[in-house]
């Protein structure tokens, strides 16, 4: 054995330092690549959050919009007829003219009076002030149910879950809802909706599946819409998952705990 | 002692055969990289058999281990090649491997004796390979996407470290272990030498049953 000790010291040397400064390069781009990873879903969090806000103010200027429009075109016109009727009445009238006068200012007051519950009706729900959720959903359905078929399914035990659920949540499922009859009906071109509601191990489950031509989500991913049904979603903690194929529709299932609903209700019936 | 002698003779060396079979299995789906170290499985199983074989017969079969490490090196060159994309890194691999096949051979012939271990190259074999697994690495952590294939050359890439590495210290000092050392020491540092063998056929065997359709 005459092998030189000093140079194999110096290789295994070199090996060892290699093997440390290997291991603490790949130590350090790891965690830096980490460090990336989450300052790139931190920024699109941040983006898709600004997103959600920036829908909810489009939404509210909508339909501040809306209204304004509908209190111009109904009530303002149906005010400025009236005002034109009172004008008219200065004129001599006989009997007959006052009761005739009297009579056309009663019916333009009911069409005021009708005018502003159709405005108060769309601008909140009557959910747990004169009907239940359920009745809700169902007068919706029936209100879209004149271009489209739609099925609702579940069993006893639901309808009466969803009747207990508080009022914030009673009105996010109606709303969101409300949005995907809204989106089908405008742009799926589909024939029937199927709404399933189920409830497993203490969640409540609703399934929305049309059958129309779905949605390309990378087109609408600015879709008001949408953004509206994830930001109820998000408020209700509802984990979801919106799914779009042109052959089989629109389908958005989402599920959230009731634990918090029932115990709600239960207190508030205690209470009561 | 007798198990131990059957552990590092026939237990570890056919423990290539799980890596092989698992490459075999997974042959349609494998890249051209894993189908080098498929070959290098091969030739692995062979000299093992052959010195194996040389050893149970009372034979000097260290000779073996001269061509082997050239044909090692080479092989495992031409793996990190297909691997690594870098002009100048494939240049610099490329160099490598012919000086060090040069070095093999004036090593065998004109520096230690052929019925000797190769220490000096074996050793050098030892800090350049891990090295181009430690480029590779750092070059590609963090950006696989999950891709099947490259998280079998990760795992490939981590037992040639691991036991490149491992094997440093008794590569270097074969030779003087081998003068120095009582026979059962020797026998103990042989069975550990094949346990670490041992692994890395296992992660090899891990990478190929990565290896899945993806297309």
């Amino acid at each position: 054995m005459n092998d030189n000790i000093l140079l194999l010291v110096l290789i295994v040397s070199c090996g060892v330092l290699i093997m440390l400064v290997g291991f603490f390069l790949l130590f350090h781009r790891s965690q830096s690549r980490i460090a990336e990873q989450q300052q790139r879903l931190q920024e699109e969090k941040l983006i898709h959050h600004r997103q959600l806000i920036k829908a909810a103010i489009a939404s509210q200027d909508a339909e501040r919009k809306r209204i304004g429009q509908d209190l111009h075109d109904e009530i303002g016109a149906a005010l400025a007829v009236l005002k034109l009727t009172i004008d008219q009445c200065q004129a001599n009238l006989g009997v007959d003219g006052f009761q005739h006068f009297l009579q056309s200012c009663k019916i333009k007051i009911d069409d005021i009076v009708s005018s502003c519950r159709n405005i108060s009706h769309n601008l909140s729900p009557e959910i747990l002030t004169i009907n239940t959720l359920t009745e809700s959903i169902e007068e919706l359905c029936h209100s879209f149910s004149i271009t489209i078929k739609i099925t609702l399914e579940g069993n006893d035990e639901v309808w009466t879950l969803l009747d207990t659920l508080t009022e914030d949540k009673a009105i996010h499922i109606y709303r969101i809802l409300e949005e995907a009859l809204h989106n089908t009906v405008k742009h799926a071109e589909a024939s029937s909706i199927n709404i399933g509601f189920a409830t497993e191990a203490g969640l409540l489950q609703i399934v929305y599946q049309d059958n129309g031509k779905g949605i390309n989500h990378v087109c609408t991913k600015s879709g008001h819409g949408l953004k509206h049904i994830e930001s109820r979603l998000l408020i209700l903690n509802a984990t979801y998952a919106p799914l779009s194929d042109i052959d089989h529709g629109y389908r958005l299932s989402f599920s959230f705990p009731l634990e918090s609903s029932l115990s709600e209700y239960k207190q508030s019936n205690t209470i009561a | 002692m007798n198990s131990l002698f059957w552990y590092v003779g026939v237990v570890a060396p056919a423990s290539v055969l799980v890596p092989i079979g698992c490459a075999l299995w997974r042959y349609r789906f494998i890249d051209q990289a894993l189908k080098i170290i498929l070959t290098y499985l091969f030739i692995a199983g062979l000299t093992n058999m052959a010195a194996s074989a040389l050893a149970f017969s009372n034979r000097n079969n260290l000779f073996l281990l001269h061509f082997y490490t050239a044909i090692e090196f080479a092989l495992l060159s031409l793996y990190f090649l297909y691997l690594i994309k870098n002009k100048h890194f494939r240049w610099i691999i490329i160099s490598v491997m012919l000086v060090f096949l040069f070095t093999c051979v004036y090593n065998a012939f004109y520096i230690q004796d052929i019925k000797q271990f190769n220490t000096y190259t074996r050793s050098l074999q030892a800090v350049i390979l891990p090295s181009y697994g430690f480029y590779y690495l750092y070059k590609r952590i963090g950006t696989h996407h999950g891709h099947a294939l490259n998280k079998a050359h990760y795992w490939v890439i981590i037992g040639l470290i691991i036991y490149f590495f491992s094997s440093l210290i008794q590569f270097s000092f074969s030779n003087f272990l081998s003068a120095n050392l009582a026979k059962e020491f020797r026998i103990w540092l042989w069975t550990l030498h094949a346990s670490i063998v041992l692994v890395m056929y296992m992660f090899f065997a891990k990478a190929y049953i990565l290896c899945k359709d993806e297309r």
